[in-house]
């Protein structure tokens, strides 16, 4: 991706007398969708940034919505983070009517982001409630609650999606692969040795999947990159917790091998958010902002048919938004290449091919042999790149952007 | 490398404050600040040696300034202790007209056994405290300041013999001889830094450095990691690792490589130390060791002359940890010169793994030629090397084994 500043949004009814924030947020290819701490569903033109419908009235008795998902153009879901309301939210997206689905008497495990994965057909919720997870069928409407042997004792904090199934992490270093109908089909222990003798409670705070790649976060600040058909780490990196407001690393689903990356929270003045990009199987930081944010954010995301990522915060007026934006550049395009020896004479040739995010934040794509003539290889759109082309002795380099 | 736990002590009445090893003798020399003592372990038995020396006051670090005598600067008065380490033997040495340091923050001394110089950190504005143990004297060091951010000092350590790298507290970095002149200078900035009005576009305060073949890695107290080309002058990686609440601390380096962790313990989940490479494919995390829970870890340090280590544990119960790092890393280090017509240049210097196995390079950086790094040995190299812009760009690209 390449990321660039696009826009700071406020909840519309946000002043210093009310402090209403926006407290969950999913975007399309035209408006941002929104919940917001006065309990309302309000929609903003994704262009202009205006609010063009509000629902009117609390559509929870208690709490605070924390997530917003999109389950078609027309509907979203919403979840509920008290059992006192009985239920999650299905929000017409063209009406603003609410209404509760049957998935009772359950909150969301944690107040951040990824509480919520959707496949296209089925929702996955993770519930604060050990041993379980909870699933919204959208042909239906159907809510049901699986209780996979594998997962007794453990309580789900984050949930992404992996092709049809879900990976879901829990409060004790576990995570799960679990197909739409609650059957565990892989499991993954992060690991706690070498160690002084002890094994306490590791929590994951955030995954992101991507080609056969999971990257995850825990509380005790280590970030893996496993490989999950076999089960081995190829990469690590850290982000050291600290208090429990202040744990770990949050991230978002992947686009193309890419994720939004940052802290709950820095207490100095400069708030962190990286692009970090993980899909040639090592982890590697690609963009970095700092923006003057010392409050808590609360989740990170991607919207591809919007081009869009973004951090959700508990921003105050200081801060001067709620939702950050930007604009990223995805998706992967094929770049041909060629070696010529004289000019206009093709030849077979090795092509390495650098994604060059700038200085410290390189890394090899593509390494090969290319036969004489034309071959489009892939690379992610956007990107700058160094070639290099060797034949016996002699090299070429060029710098292209895809 | 790998991380081993070998056992741990806990000492009566102590308080873990520094610590430094004496790879000669393979002990820790460690200072605190409950009995304000001076003791020293054997990093192979992992037994006390010799009786407690009792310091001036409570101290704020140690070094070494010769092999024979250990150097501690005490944290409320002006002065120096400095300990015969072999008799135990202690002599106390005011600073006239110095401003004492309050602090428990590790790199507040560091000493050069072969010139007998120690520099330490003092609470005046712009001022050091230094050592002589040629002629037993003390004195003060005021540096220039950089700019209106830096007042005081944050952090100290040795470079090389006879130079020294003091961290303001504004983000700037001064490296300085022996008597006080400053060599060269650099003020840490934040990249794509954009924000409301008031922000500062500084990372504040250098809480702790950990220099090798011209990278310098630098935490802030904000919690943000850089590494810094210190010959270019040029930020080549960057990375958060926490909050300001989290006082990390960095290891002096072996072979390229340093222990870090946090001071601040993990109020869940497992406090973690990390074994980081910053100097061969920067930022790799070699290995992972878990404390307890709760661990608050002050200060870490490894015999490069044969991997035995010690980290020291404050909270919540004071422990000397005694570890391994083996076997020990291979590496040499290797001179780039870049100087066609004569001219030393500035350039683009990137190795890569010509086996195509590793992605992100050995060593991506802006070179100041020339320069000398440390790369790892028995390996394929691809070399690049680029300057210039558009259609002034030249480039060079060779293989070679190390």
């Amino acid at each position: 991706m390449a990321l660039s500043f696009y826009a700071d949004l406020m909840d519309a009814a946000y002043t210093s007398g009310t402090g209403y924030k926006i407290s969950a947020v999913a975007v399309d290819a035209n408006n941002i969708y929104t919940t917001s701490s006065q309990t309302r569903f309000r929609v903003y033109d994704l262009k202009t940034l205006s609010n063009t419908f509000s629902t009117t009235g609390n559509f929870l008795s208690t709490g605070v919505p924390t997530d917003v998902t999109l389950l078609t153009s027309a509907s979203a879901l919403v979840t509920n983070p008290s059992g006192a309301d009985n239920g999650f939210k299905i929000v017409d997206l063209t009406t603003g009517f609410v209404r509760t689905i049957g998935l009772t008497g359950s909150t969301v495990s944690r107040a951040r982001g990824q509480q919520v994965a959707y496949n296209g057909s089925v929702a996955m919720i993770a519930c604060n409630t050990a041993g379980s997870v909870k699933t919204f069928t959208l042909a239906g409407e159907l809510g049901n609650t699986y209780l996979p042997a594998g997962l007794s004792g453990q309580t789900p904090t984050c949930v992404v999606t992996k092709e049809g199934n879900f990976l879901v992490g829990t409060d004790t270093r576990r995570i799960h692969e679990i197909t739409p109908t609650g059957t565990i089909v892989q499991t993954f222990t992060v690991p706690l040795t070498p160690n002084v003798g002890t094994t306490p409670a590791v929590e994951l705070m955030g995954l992101s999947y991507y080609n056969d790649l999971v990257l995850c976060s825990t509380d005790s600040g280590v970030v893996y990159l496993i490989k999950w058909s076999t089960q081995t780490i190829l990469d690590s990196t850290f982000c050291i917790g600290s208090t429990v407001s202040q744990l770990g690393f949050l991230m978002c689903q992947s686009v193309s091998g890419h994720t939004i990356v940052t802290t709950q929270q820095c207490a100095d003045a400069a708030q962190p958010i990286f692009e970090v990009y993980f899909g040639n199987g090592e982890i590697l930081y690609e963009e970095s902002f700092y923006s003057n944010v010392n409050t808590s954010i609360r989740a990170t995301g991607i919207s591809l048919e919007a081009q869009k990522a973004w951090v959700l915060t508990n921003g105050s007026a200081a801060d001067g938004y709620h939702l950050r934006m930007f604009n990223i550049n995805t998706g992967s395009v094929l770049s041909p290449t060629r070696a010529q020896d004289p000019p206009t004479v093709d030849v077979a040739s090795r092509i390495i091919r650098i994604r060059n995010g700038g200085v410290g934040k390189a890394s090899i794509e593509y390494d090969g042999t290319v036969g004489a003539g034309e071959l489009p290889v892939p690379a992610s759109q956007g990107k700058n790149y160094i070639e290099i082309s060797i034949q016996n002795s002699k090299w070429d380099v060029r710098k292209f952007r895809a | 490398m790998t991380l081993s736990f070998i056992a741990s002590v806990t000492p009566a009445s102590f308080t873990a404050v520094d610590g430094i090893t004496h790879e000669t003798n393979n002990e820790l020399i460690v200072v605190d600040s409950t009995s304000s003592t001076l003791r020293r372990y054997n990093l192979n038995t992992t037994t006390q040696v010799g009786s407690n020396v009792t310091l001036t006051s409570i101290p704020a670090g140690v070094c070494l300034v010769d092999s024979a005598s250990a150097l501690s600067v005490m944290r409320n008065t002006a002065s120096f202790d400095l300990v015969e380490i072999a008799s135990g033997y202690k002599q106390n040495y005011t600073v006239s007209g110095g401003s004492s340091l309050n602090t428990t923050k590790t790199n507040q001394i560091a000493g050069d056994p072969s010139t007998k110089i120690a520099m330490a950190i003092s609470g005046g504005n712009s001022t050091l405290f230094k050592f002589n143990a040629n002629t037993y004297t003390t004195s003060t060091v005021v540096l220039p300041k950089a700019n209106e951010n830096t007042n005081t000092f944050a952090s100290i350590i040795l470079k090389e013999s006879g130079k020294w790298l003091v961290g303001g507290n504004g983000g700037d970095i001064f490296e300085i001889d022996s008597n006080g002149n400053v060599l060269s200078r650099f003020s840490l900035g934040l990249p794509n830094t954009f924000a409301r009005s008031g922000i500062l576009n500084t990372p504040g305060s250098i809480r702790t450095m950990s220099y090798d073949n011209g990278l310098l890695l630098v935490v802030t107290f904000g919690g943000h990691l850089f590494l810094i080309d210190w010959g270019s002058k040029t930020v080549i990686k960057e990375q958060v690792l926490g909050t300001a609440s989290t006082s990390i601390f960095l290891s002096p380096s072996v072979s390229g490589e340093c222990i870090f962790g946090s001071q601040t313990a993990n109020v869940t989940g497992a406090t973690v130390i990390y074994e980081l490479d910053y100097t061969v494919k920067p930022f790799t995390v070699r290995d992972i060791l878990f404390n307890d829970s709760t661990a608050g870890i002050v200060a870490a340090g490894v015999n490069g002359l044969n991997g035995r280590g010690w980290t020291l544990q404050a909270s919540p119960t004071n422990k000397i940890r005694f570890i391994t790092m083996t076997p020990p890393r291979v590496t040499t280090t290797r001179t780039f010169t870049v100087n066609p017509g004569g001219n030393h240049l500035k350039v683009r210097l990137s190795l890569y793994d010509n086996s195509g196995v590793e992605k992100k390079p050995y060593l991506d950086t802006i070179m100041q030629s020339p320069c000398t790094y440390r790369v790892p040995t028995g390996k394929n190299i691809l070399e690049y090397i680029e300057y210039g812009e558009g259609e002034d760009a030249a480039f060079d690209v060779s293989t070679y084994n190390t």
